[in-house]
């Protein structure tokens, strides 16, 4: 993932997610509630996604950094939470249930009007081997 | 959006152009992904390159969601959701939106609008 549009900071704050272990016993093990063997999500664990929406204000680029490392937490990583496999387009919450999506699309869009990532959340459900997934455009200025 | 993949054609430059079905209808447009495959459903982000004018490129519209192409350009009616000061607006089609950069006077927030575009590009979104 490449951060070299944001501001000062954006070097290390990228090197804290690279080479980092995905901590993510907490979503694979899911609630332990059901009988039997607990399902874990898979890359056959349905996504459902809810309504995507856009973040009612835009971010200064500035400020991007430091939204992102507070609203990821310490221990970030680029393990799909769903799949088990590093994930090029986004950074994970230690637990797996929060993401940053920049992927391409997001990168060309940067220096543009258009200029935007998105805040996602991932719950899984091991009754039903679900894994929703809510989604936040938000626009840089 | 979920989207599944109906023909492909590769351009010159190696691109792919592809006819997409959609809970409201179909139309073509060219793929950033993965290695598209006929038949697969897929979960994209839909861009419109360009500045859109409003009452020329963006016009009130029936009230019901539509993808579909029109003399040669693609139509998309959407729910008008946002505008910032700038021009940057926001339509809904479905569970999705869009942004688009507009210049002009706006129509009415909330109301359903047509867009009107030569050009829309998909992007794949991998869950």
């Amino acid at each position: 993932m490449n951060l070299q549009y944001f501001a000062e900071g954006a070097d290390e704050a990228a090197g804290s997610v690279t080479g980092r272990t995905a901590d993510i016993g907490s979503v694979k093990g899911g609630t332990g509630a059901v009988k039997g063997t607990p399902k874990t999500p898979s890359a056959n664990t349905k996504v459902i996604n809810t309504p995507e929406v856009k973040a009612p204000n835009a971010i200064k680029s500035s400020d991007v950094i430091k939204s992102w490392d507070d609203y990821l937490g310490p221990n970030q990583t680029n393990i799909n939470p769903r799949t088990g496999q590093v994930d090029p387009n986004r950074i994970f919450s230690a637990d797996g249930t929060r993401s940053i999506r920049f992927g391409s699309h997001e990168m060309n869009s940067m220096g543009t009007p258009k200029g935007h990532y998105h805040i996602e959340t991932w719950t899984y459900d091991p009754v039903t081997d679900t894994m929703t997934v809510t989604n936040i455009l938000q626009r840089i200025k | 959006m979920k989207i599944t993949i109906s023909e492909i054609t590769k351009n010159e430059q190696g691109n792919n152009t592809i006819k997409f079905t959609t809970e409201y209808g179909n139309a073509y447009a060219l793929w950033n992904g993965s290695e598209p495959q006929i038949n697969k459903e897929y979960i994209v982000e839909l861009e419109i390159p360009g500045v859109l004018c409003w009452r020329r490129d963006i016009i009130s519209a029936q009230e019901k969601y539509l993808i579909t192409t029109e003399n040669n350009k693609l139509s998309l009616v959407g729910i008008f959701e946002s505008i910032d000061d700038d021009g940057y607006a926001v339509i809904r089609l479905g569970e999705s939106i869009i942004s688009i950069e507009t210049k002009g006077a706006p129509l009415e927030l909330g109301s359903f609008v047509k867009l009107s575009t030569d050009t829309l590009l998909l992007y794949e979104v991998n869950y």
